[in-house]
């Protein structure tokens, strides 16, 4: 008798090993190994399924917490720390903080709006709108983005916004094709109603999809209504309110 | 390895957690044990990341001491009674070619040959030919063609034996 093996895996044959999917989807393969392996997943629905799921990282399992085990690789590597080393890693932040208060107390006080995340907020004119990025991957701190910068696909985004003036606000999402949703509020029970003036961070966020490309966000205020806008095509402004104003953020989805 | 920031541990992290917990996971069926090992295995690759000089280096090592320490799980495991039960169940049906599941698969790693153990998964499990698993294994060729076949005939032993 002999034992048949190949239902262990699920796929065809003629399939790379998980190995060799898995280099490519790092980009660890020389092109002259990647090349083939592009031309194979233009065919196989499951091995172009196999990297997709390896290139969403943590992503592909929503069951996991990885901060706690992140947390407990913190705690082990802590705990093996020889004690003269553990006091030296604490004393050099107290001494750059030192260093660092001395030259706080001496320098000139600081304009308003100075030390928040980003360059996007530096300075802001009276009378714009404006709309700030934070993509989340994984474990990892929701990161501030640019408009342009690449953002991973699958990321989870929340925003910041930015108002003159007391008014409800949309954020409208144009694919690259012209296909346009809403990316904020993704449940109206998240939406707080008309927004008060100021710089205030959006309750939820939005998941963007495993497809790389092009994506325009847009920020929309109105005075009174909610934001209804249509979309005319993938780079052009939506068609809103004559009442209303609008500032656009591009979305890169590269990996 | 303890030379490492906060951030620099959790970049490394982010990056190679998720194929280790995902061969874990793959190779123990079970979401806890899957997480544990990723924790032992990337505290233990912290020592050996700055060593390896590239990305394929790095992903290789790791498939290769994952795959050894799930294997090390698997024959831990106290479950060969009830899997053995499980087994003898499938391959009723076809005395010639007997198909083997993941679950079978398992317990005949749990107490197979380490090196046998270790061939089968490369060659049965991940797909790989006899020569790719020669290169990741840094044996011939001719070596992992003997350790398979010797691991399919001592696995239909088994079986034999448990029919």
């Amino acid at each position: 008798m002999s034992l048949d093996f190949t239902g262990l895996r699920a796929e065809r044959g003629g399939c790379p090993s998980d190995a060799v999917l898995e280099e490519f989807a790092f980009e660890a393969l020389p092109e002259a190994e990647a090349q083939p392996i592009r031309a194979h997943l233009q065919t196989c629905t499951h091995c172009t399924q196999e990297v997709a799921g390896i290139q969403r990282g943590f992503a592909a399992f929503p069951q996991l917490d990885e901060r706690k085990v992140l947390a407990a690789v913190h705690t082990r590597l802590e705990a093996s720390t020889p004690w003269w080393r553990r006091l030296g890693m604490l004393l050099v932040p107290l001494a750059i903080g030192g260093v660092a208060a001395i030259v706080f107390m001496t320098r000139p006080p600081a304009e308003p709006g100075a030390g928040l995340a980003g360059p996007v907020n530096t300075v802001r004119a009276k009378g714009t709108l404006t709309l700030r990025v934070f993509a989340k991957t994984g474990a990892d701190a929701p990161r501030e983005v640019l408009s342009g910068q690449p953002v991973a696909p699958g990321s989870r985004l929340q925003f910041m916004v930015d108002v003159d003036a007391k008014g409800p606000v949309r954020v409208f999402g144009v694919e690259a094709d012209g296909t346009q949703y809403t990316a904020w509020p993704l449940e109206p029970a998240l939406d707080p109603g008309p927004l008060q003036p100021g710089e205030q961070r959006l309750p939820g966020g939005a998941a963007l999809d495993d497809a790389e490309g092009v994506e325009t966000l847009h920020l929309v205020w109105c005075p009174t209504k909610a934001p209804r806008c249509t979309v005319k095509g993938p780079t052009e402004p939506l068609v809103c309110p004559a009442d209303c104003q609008q500032t656009a953020f591009t979305l890169k989805k590269a990996r | 390895m303890n030379d490492r920031s906060q951030r620099e541990v959790a970049a490394l992290f982010q990056q190679y957690g998720p194929p280790i917990y995902r061969r874990a996971l793959r190779l123990l069926n079970d979401p806890a044990e899957a997480e544990e090992a990723m924790q032992e295995i990337f505290i233990k690759a912290l020592k050996h990341f700055d060593s390896l000089d590239d990305k394929r280096r790095v992903l290789n090592w790791l498939y290769r001491i994952t795959t050894n320490h799930c294997l090390n799980q698997i024959r831990g495991r106290q479950r060969r009674a009830a899997a053995y039960s499980t087994f003898a169940t499938e391959r009723a049906g076809d005395m010639k070619s007997a198909p083997v599941s993941m679950t079978a698969m398992r317990q005949l790693l749990s107490q197979a040959d380490p090196r046998q153990a270790q061939a089968a998964v490369y060659v049965h499990i991940d797909g790989m030919s006899y020569s790719e698993a020669a290169t990741r294994l840094g044996v011939s060729k001719r070596t992992v063609g003997n350790l398979v076949e010797r691991f399919g005939t001592w696995a239909a032993g088994q079986l034999e034996a448990t029919a």
